[in-house]
């Protein structure tokens, strides 16, 4: 309960299940549109599910309380 | 109907799973919120990472975003103004100058400092015209992203303010301001996730920075070259009212005063973390031109006929470049970006609203003293009526093309004033109440005298007339709160301790290292800022 409360771990949950949804979607449909011929759902993907996992990873440190102001 | 786009199942699934998620989170914070400082101030207990990117995020609504790529388009690079020259230095100095008071004298709410600082009067003024202001701008932006909405994908407008309305409502009103706070933080991330590929991309095939201006009229990448005159820039205004109006009245009057965000760093852990806040929000501001203003160049540089054609408005210069540029997938995540940047902003006012209703209008005039349980339970009534008010207001804003304009320079005549009245309040122990509330009120109506009285077409542009209105009505809010201060009774030392310069003591951060340390933390910000101005002169 306490891990769904800490942000960092909500954002990386949301980032990994879109890179994830980006990057089967890309691999499996190949979407082009007229201007851009590179897979750009694919590679974006892979850079939101990294983003994402780093976040999780993240999350796994605790958060320092600085006890040091009035 | 049809909108620009065709989205299909992938890009629903995308927007679906993101209204999922916020509402989750709003039940997860719902165990967390039991007393009023945890629903209308997060506890205070936000680190400062968070509230930063809050504070900023808070002010990046869907209307910003949108508008400021339609600047860019007609502008050019002048457009940065608003960031380089205009929010930066304001943060920088309500980080280091201004919230040392705000915090440290434990108020919630912007008005009630105004209270301690001055008088009951002068705290009413402020939480009637600041909550007035608010759910009217909620509404507007409630109006322009349905608009948008209509114009992508063909959701009709009631649809998309009724879809919109209730995802807020409910994440608000589970989580209060941690909720809105959380979802802030979410969507700054998704909105470099969702649009920065459109700079890279446009760049990438226009050949580069100078590809794509070697398209654009001359000037265009130029911050002050063009600044010498007013006639001699698109935007009408030359460097003096930029620097007068925009930099300094107008900017530090919303940075600084205006609780919506003010509010963020009010919820954060300690004194450290709430100079901070708008310190590193600082950082992540200077780089927000890249996602906005620049493809507003680039839309330009694509679409050269953008502004002159029906259809294709200054307005709809990011929708070109995302139905151009994205494929199915991305789409969606181009769209959620704007989904979540308009629900944070609208998020953002209803709290905002919210603790202004409870703790600066139904306390403070209606009901003193209830039980704090009461108080929670009136704000979460206030997010619902706030949400409803908000509604009504989108229908109106649809009866008026031009009402968007309209209320930003409303917005600026409560704040130009408010900012003269708080920089001598918290900066000139001899301020009175009565100079206070006084210079207050003649300078809100100074500035619809002003907007009344003198015709549009005095000035070159709209904006150059909200730059010069903002600054008269701030140089007489300070001269009638300086002369009606000398001739009224001041308050005593101990009355005004804590929360005026002189009385109060100077944080000390001699033991932390430099990175945690505001001063050299402002420091680095306004040299980066510096070289910012210099590179793109």
């Amino acid at each position: 309960m306490k891990r769904l409360l800490d942000l960092r771990f909500l954002i990386g949950i949301l980032f990994s299940v879109y890179g994830m949804i980006l990057v089967i979607y890309g691999a499996v449909s190949h979407p082009v549109t007229q201007t851009v011929h590179w897979n750009i759902d694919f590679w974006w993907g892979i850079l939101s599910l990294v983003f994402g996992l780093v976040f999780i990873a993240l999350s796994r440190i605790p958060e320092k309380q600085d006890e040091d102001d009035v | 109907m049809h909108g620009l786009f065709h989205a299909n199942g992938v890009d629903y699934s995308i927007i679906a799973i993101y209204f999922v998620f916020v509402i989750g989170v709003g039940f997860v914070l719902k165990s967390r919120v039991r007393t009023g400082e945890d629903f209308f101030l997060s506890g205070r207990s936000i680190p400062g990472w968070i509230t930063g990117l809050a504070f900023l995020s808070a002010n990046l609504g869907a209307l910003e975003i949108m508008g400021m790529t339609a600047s860019g388009a007609e502008y050019g690079m002048i457009t940065t103004h608003f960031y380089w020259i205009g929010a930066i230095p304001a943060m920088l100095f309500l980080g280091l100058y201004m919230m040392p008071f705000y915090y440290v004298s434990k108020v919630r709410s912007v008005p009630e400092y105004l209270k301690l600082r001055f008088n009951e009067a002068t705290r009413g003024v402020n939480a009637v015209s600041f909550a007035v202001m608010t759910v009217l701008t909620s509404g507007i932006s409630l109006y322009s992203m349905a608009l948008i909405f209509q114009v992508l994908i063909g959701w009709s407008l009631t649809t998309s303010i009724l879809a919109s309305a209730v995802v807020v409502l409910v994440y608000v009103t589970l989580g209060g301001l941690t909720s809105s706070i959380y979802n802030e933080v979410i969507q700054f991330f998704l909105i470099w996730a969702g649009l920065l590929p459109i700079p890279l991309i446009g760049m990438h095939n226009l050949g580069g920075w100078n590809g794509m201006l070697s398209r654009l009229p001359a000037g265009f990448g130029h911050l002050w070259s063009n600044m010498g005159s007013a006639s001699s820039n698109p935007m009408g205004i030359g460097w003096l009212g930029v620097v007068l109006g925009l930099g300094f009245v107008l900017s530090f009057g919303y940075w600084t005063t205006d609780f919506l965000v003010v509010q963020r760093t009010l919820a954060a852990r300690n004194l450290r973390a709430a100079q901070n806040t708008p310190i590193y929000a600082a950082f992540f501001k200077m780089i927000v031109p890249i996602l906005v203003i620049i493809p507003g160049l680039i839309a330009l540089a694509v679409f050269p006929k953008i502004g002159h054609t029906p259809g294709m408005s200054y307005n709809l210069a990011l929708p070109l470049l995302i139905s151009k540029y994205y494929p199915p997938g991305m789409m969606g995540l181009g769209l959620t970006a704007m989904l979540a940047s308009f629900m944070s902003g609208m998020a953002g006012n209803v709290t905002a609203f919210t603790t202004v209703w409870t703790y600066d209008i139904y306390q403070a005039y209606m009901r003193k003293d209830a039980s704090d349980k009461h108080y929670v339970a009136m704000g979460r009534w206030a997010v619902l009526g706030g949400i409803v008010i908000s509604i009504g207001t989108a229908y109106i804003a649809a009866g008026f093309p031009s009402v968007m304009d309209y209320m930003q320079t409303l917005f600026s005549f409560f704040n130009a004033p408010l900012f003269g009245t708080f920089l001598l309040g918290m900066f000139w122990r001899r301020t009175t109440a009565w100079g206070g509330f006084w210079g207050l009120v003649c300078g809100i109506a100074s500035a619809f005298a002003l907007y009344y009285l003198i015709p549009a077409h005095v000035f070159s542009s709209p904006d150059a007339g909200n730059f010069w209105r903002a600054w008269w009505a701030w140089f007489i809010t300070v001269a009638l709160t300086v002369i009606v201060s000398l001739i009224t009774k001041p308050k005593t030392a101990e009355e005004l301790k804590g929360i005026v310069f002189g009385l109060s003591n100077r944080p000390n951060y001699a033991g932390f290292p430099w990175y945690k340390r505001p001063g050299y933390l402002a420091t680095i910000a306004f040299v980066i800022l510096v070289a910012l101005n210099v590179v793109f002169w």
